[in-house]
């Protein structure tokens, strides 16, 4: 088992502390108790899990506080960064939209 | 009110260290500064490759950099190395210096050469490593304390402990009504709205928004291509990418907590000392850190806490600066360069406040003379952030 930290209870998205291989199980330590999830994808160690469906279009939520808008459908268990989540300070760019 | 031992200076101002500095006035006097520093163990030199062909903000931008280095506290007392046809005058800096109260010499290159400028630095510098050595510290209130805040070669860990780490002892401090200074302008962008909400003064505010608008702005024009043009309002460097870091909100988010709770009193230009009023400074520098660090140490900053994610080994000239990382790796790998492990936050061993306090007892110890690993590894790093173009 593998292990991840949820910064703040409104978080969409928990940071792995190891790397994880598909199909391992990660527990995600939140700060009102325990989740387990399925690694969906390899992610590196240190980078992001999403820890629930997240929408295209939809805010990613890290520290209680918006860090990006997906740019595709991500479901819980898949990893979290450029390839599907774009700044909100950026232009548009292609295949990316803005809020 | 909790005290400290510290250097008192003759303006009221404390420094943690008692330098003896050698200061050229421009990169062609560098060389022999730094021949005279190394031949007199006990002084430091602030060697630096501007001072010349600039113009307008850029040359005072330069000017007002060297001037407040070498009034930091830190510094007991100067030898100014000219050349003799330099923009920045150096006869201009070591007078503002001596009418500081602080001791100052001036020596020109032109005057004698390389040689003899070294021979005749050497012997000033060696009288004046003399007399400091006999100045001794004091008890003084520990509000006269300012810490600088940076953050270099950020990875996942920076964002989850280091930084709220600093951000614990930013709070600490600020208990004592100590002074914080917070920079890195292109890593506050994303995140501005919530250091907004902490400043009550209208006009700060509209002078924070404008040196964050001149930043982007000015970083824009210089973008040359898609790639730079991406890569601009999304400063995150293939670095940080391969470290989890995804946006620039996201790492905005995690490096200004190193600033804690502090009130915002005060908007600096880089470089420029700050006032005097107990608070959080927020000072626009690059994210650049060695540039970051240099201005704010010229601003007042006598320590500076510095969070690392993948590691470097940073210093400055005149300031300690204490290395911190949440990353367990970092520590182990790079334990000759860092100063301070908090990856038992991750680890659920440590919470923030123990682990903050624990960081704050530290800040006591260096600023009363422990050395840190910067420090004893003569890491002496000074560059002044350049911006404008070069005649």
């Amino acid at each position: 088992m593998k292990h991840a930290i949820l910064l703040s209870l409104n978080d969409n998205v928990a940071t792995v502390l190891e790397k994880v291989d598909i199909g391992e199980v990660i527990e995600v330590k939140g700060v009102s108790g325990l989740q387990m999830l399925v690694a969906k994808e390899e992610i590196p160690f240190g980078h992001k899990v999403a820890v629930k469906n997240i929408k295209r279009n939809e805010r990613i939520i890290k520290y209680n506080n918006k860090i990006g808008i997906a740019t595709s459908d991500i479901s819980t268990g898949q990893h979290v960064h450029v390839q599907n989540v774009v700044s909100e300070r950026t232009e548009i760019k292609e295949g990316g939209v803005r809020a | 009110m909790k005290t400290m031992m510290g250097y008192l200076r003759s303006d009221g101002s404390v420094g943690v260290r008692n330098h003896v500095l050698v200061l050229p006035s421009v990169l062609c006097s560098s060389n022999v500064a730094r021949k005279i520093s190394a031949a007199v163990p006990g002084s430091v030199v602030a060697s630096h490759n501007q001072g010349c062909a600039q113009l307008g903000d850029d040359f005072r931008q330069t000017r007002r950099t060297l001037i407040n280095t070498a009034l930091n506290p830190n510094v007991a007392a100067v030898l100014v190395v000219g050349l003799g046809c330099e923009r920045v005058s150096p006869h201009e800096l070591r007078d503002v210096i001596l009418d500081s109260g602080k001791p100052a010499e001036l020596i020109m290159v032109q005057d004698y050469g390389t040689v003899e400028a070294v021979e005749r630095g050497t012997s000033i510098v060696r009288k004046m490593v003399e007399e400091a050595s006999k100045i001794e510290r004091e008890e003084v209130p520990l509000s006269r304390l300012v810490l600088g805040m940076e953050c270099g070669g950020s990875d996942f860990s920076s964002g989850l402990s280091a930084n709220p780490v600093v951000g614990q002892a930013a709070d600490i401090l600020w208990k004592e009504e100590g002074r914080v200074i917070l920079s890195e302008t292109t890593e506050l962008v994303g995140a501005e709205h919530l250091l907004f909400e902490r400043m009550k003064d209208e006009e700060m505010k509209r002078r924070f928004a404008r040196m964050l608008e001149r930043m982007i702005n000015e970083s824009m024009k210089n973008s040359r291509d898609v790639v730079d043009k991406e890569s601009v309002p999304n400063n995150i460097s293939p670095g940080n990418v391969r470290g989890g870091l995804t946006t620039l909100e996201e790492k905005s988010l995690g490096a200004m907590i190193k600033g804690g709770k502090v009130p915002v009193v005060g908007v600096n230009e880089y470089g420029e000392a700050i006032a005097s009023r107990p608070g959080l400074y927020l000072m626009d520098t690059p994210g650049y850190d060695v540039e970051s660090v240099t201005g704010m140490v010229a601003g007042g900053a006598t320590v500076v806490l510095f969070t690392t994610g993948q590691g470097t080994p940073t210093g400055n000239a005149i300031a300690p600066v204490i290395k911190i990382t949440g990353n367990h790796e970092t520590a182990r790998k790079m334990r000759e360069n860092i100063d301070f492990d908090c990856s038992s936050v991750i680890s659920g061993e440590e919470t923030l406040e123990e682990s903050g306090r624990r960081l704050f007892d530290l800040v006591l110890r260096v600023a009363e003379g422990e050395q840190t690993k910067s420090e004893f590894l003569g890491q002496d790093d000074f560059s002044i952030w350049n911006v404008g173009i070069k005649l």
